[in-house]
């Protein structure tokens, strides 16, 4: 019984302390469940046929993707959102993408993230087209892989 | 990860800061888990594979490519077999001493990079890669050739191809060597991923032999192990 009451004044004190900082933007998650792959499948082909005297080997592939984000929660509200990917150990991935709507182009390696949308939410849903171009070193695709990218978004404080 | 993120609805929903209590505990427990229920399917998948995983060059004398490798260029097949060739003169029979040969290549730029390489007619080019993905990162191809028994005749005459040697203007890529007659001779490894290329001047080592002429073919193969 004494430990329990620890526990719970410890966990109080977790709650007060995350309400007091006021200046931390908020993390979420943001549902892009809707989003379509057109190609999910791709090939990865050597950047040059031949190998050059002292250059990585590098393989590239791409594919296009209808991102939608559903961003209703944080409708009227501005804030940023960030694409990542997961870190490959292997080697790097660079994903490299371009955009035709509301979204940002850019350039993002494999363990970090990038922002792809930044300022006032004015919609429930984003949408645009990206055209995604994969690159890494040849030398490191032994197998097939999944990569599993992700969006999440910080809302600025209202 | 998902699990762990936190939902609006998740952080909208903190404690009134009374002292907690047993049931206080198990109800908070049942709202972390709603929140990780509530949680999106955050994430498009993209699965990659290998394209084209392997890719052999050879090239022996003469070649085509489209363009350079340095801009971007491709290689293209080419069928011409060339011919290496030695009139020995009169005052060279008997006598033993290494008679040089010529090629009837005219092949002396490399199309990796457009650069004149090779000198010929007495300079043959011989160059190429392998490419593959994956592991192990020092793999090599193997570089031989196939070498018949003897040159022949119209007579029926043989001069065993072993009186044919050659030297490499790159050491590191094809060593200087002598034909093995009647076999496949291992000569280089190309290395992975990388552009290798030589010169090769070929040279009859004239010991005495019947009068006449005398042809031959070998054949050189890059393969993979």
């Amino acid at each position: 019984m004494r430990n329990f009451r620890v526990r719970a004044t410890s966990s109080w004190a977790l709650v007060v302390f995350l309400a007091c900082s006021p200046t931390q933007a908020e993390t979420y998650p943001v549902d892009d469940s809707r989003s379509q792959v057109l190609d999910s499948n791709v090939r990865m082909f050597w950047e040059s046929l031949a190998p050059g005297r002292g250059r990585s080997s590098l393989v590239v592939g791409q594919t296009t993707v209808i991102v939608r984000l559903d961003v209703a929660p944080w409708e009227g509200r501005s804030g940023r959102i960030f694409m990542r990917l997961p870190a490959r150990p292997e080697a790097p991935i660079e994903v490299r993408w371009t955009t035709r709507g509301p979204l940002q182009p850019g350039v993002l390696r494999s363990g970090e993230r990038s922002t792809v949308f930044a300022g006032p939410i004015t919609a429930s849903l984003i949408e645009d087209t990206l055209v995604i171009r994969l690159t890494t070193d040849g030398d490191t695709l032994e197998r097939d892989e999944s990569l599993e990218f992700s969006f999440e978004i910080e809302v600025d404080q209202q | 990860m998902r699990g762990r993120s936190r939902s609006p609805e998740h952080v909208a929903s903190p404690g009134s800061g009374q002292p907690c209590g047993k049931q206080c505990r198990r109800r908070g427990v049942l709202l972390v888990v709603a929140a990780m229920l509530a949680t999106p399917a955050n994430a498009f998948v993209i699965d990659i594979s290998a394209g084209n995983p392997f890719v052999l060059y050879l090239q022996v004398g003469t070649g085509s490519f489209s363009g350079l490798y340095s801009t971007g260029g491709t290689p293209l097949g080419n069928p011409t077999v060339n011919v290496v060739s030695v009139t020995v003169p009169s005052a060279a029979l008997l006598t033993g001493a290494d008679q040089r040969m010529t090629s009837d290549s005219t092949q002396a730029v490399s199309f990796y990079d457009g650069r004149v390489f090779c000198s010929p007619p007495e300079q043959v080019y011989i160059g190429g890669f392998f490419r593959r993905p994956g592991r192990p990162r020092f793999q090599s191809a193997v570089l031989s050739v196939d070498v018949p028994p003897a040159l022949i005749s119209p007579a029926g005459d043989t001069i065993p191809f072993s009186q044919i040697r050659w030297t490499s203007s790159s050491q590191e890529v094809v060593p200087d060597g002598t034909f093995v007659a009647g076999g496949t001779q291992r000569i280089a490894d190309f290395y992975r991923n990388t552009w290798r290329e030589s010169c090769l001047t070929f040279y009859y080592l004239n010991d005495p032999a019947a009068a006449g002429n005398y042809e031959g073919r070998v054949t050189y193969t890059l393969a993979l192990p």
